[in-house]
């Protein structure tokens, strides 16, 4: 009885509303703050894992070097019955099967499997894939970066699925990396 | 008798139980909220480790040209520092050692954990295990030339 009586007090109390409400939003806005840090955190880890997927992507991409070749120190991806640019294409190929491998993408469509984890349905695009061989080198990366070393540079388009749907269905974003072959030697 | 006597003040007093109960409801709520936010981060934690993990081993592979037992046993204790149970770690590949140069190999580490459901009913906080799995599984190629062709 005693409760019900302090709930009955408690609803019919007109003073101090206003520091309810204020008490209310303040415990809102400090939750939305949460989400927002779990939420960053969770898209920081996706970017992680899909760099991985790429930068090993790129790092298969040596299995198309010429061997007879690279015997004599000379780097190139195309035989002797093949054009140079036919030589990169079969890299690229390498490179765009390894990636739908690596990141659960289907091999001709590159959009991910259903049951993909984090990345929304939309395909995955390919921005840009070069490989600096040591005719290249020094060279400039798209982004500014200094290269000297034989390597592959590669950037893709992903949607990543958001953990918390009130930030929406997923965020669009880049992720580049450059993966030094030559250390790997 | 004293804590009856207490008791019957505290329940007779009229003043600031408007507050009081404010306060519970506060409370409750915040705790609700905190206990929310705990499994999210845990399993992001997990997931940044088992990458991590997953990545220098692949690495390591590579250079060695397949999975061996010494990869796999540095896997589980690079986890076991973590806080990962061993038991629950599972490290598989496809492509058994060794692999020769330039061929496929791949590695998958999976771990069974759970996973916390925090929910309110009858203004108490209530827990709901479930099991899921964290997997990363990855393929590089064998940089490891063997004589005998592997």
């Amino acid at each position: 009885m005693n409760i019900l009586k302090m709930a009955d007090r408690f609803f019919k109390d007109r003073q101090g509303n206003g520091n309810a409400v204020i008490g209310l939003i303040i415990v809102l806005m400090i939750s939305m703050i949460f989400f927002l840090l779990v939420e960053i955190g969770h898209l920081y880890i996706s970017v992680q894992h899909i760099k991985n997927d790429l930068d090993f992507a790129n790092m298969a991409v040596w299995k198309e070097l010429n061997q007879d070749q690279l015997a004599y120190g000379i780097y190139q991806f195309h035989n002797e019955y093949e054009t140079p640019q036919q030589g990169l294409n079969r890299a690229r190929e390498t490179f765009m099967q390894y990636l739908s491998r690596n990141a659960g993408l289907n091999p001709f469509s590159f959009k991910p499997i259903p049951t993909h984890p984090l990345l929304a349905d939309d395909p995955v695009q390919i921005i840009d894939f070069r490989v600096y061989l040591k005719d290249d080198l020094p060279v400039l990366s798209p982004e500014g970066k200094t290269i000297d070393k034989i390597s592959v540079y590669s950037r893709i388009r992903v949607k990543i699925k958001t953990l918390f749907s009130m930030f929406g269905e997923g965020v669009v974003t880049d992720v580049g990396i450059i993966s030094n072959l030559e250390d790997d030697l | 008798m004293l804590i009856l006597k207490l008791w019957k003040k505290w329940i007779t007093d009229r003043r600031g139980s408007g507050e009081a109960i404010t306060f519970a409801a506060t409370t409750l709520l915040v705790m609700f909220i905190v206990l929310q936010f705990y499994q999210p981060v845990l399993m992001l934690i997990q997931q940044m480790v088992l990458e991590n993990v997953h990545r220098s081993a692949l690495l390591e592979m590579e250079s060695q040209g397949g999975l061996t037992s010494e990869i796999e046993y540095s896997i589980k204790n690079q986890l076991g520092r973590f806080h990962f149970d061993p038991e629950r770690v599972s490290v598989t590949s496809s492509t058994l050692y060794p692999v020769q140069y330039g061929q496929p190999i791949e590695l998958t580490i999976s771990y069974e954990t759970s996973y916390t459901n925090y929910g309110l009913r009858y203004l108490t906080i209530q827990s709901e295990d479930d099991q899921v799995q964290i997997q990363v599984t990855r393929s590089s190629i064998s940089r490891e030339y063997f004589k005998n062709g592997g």
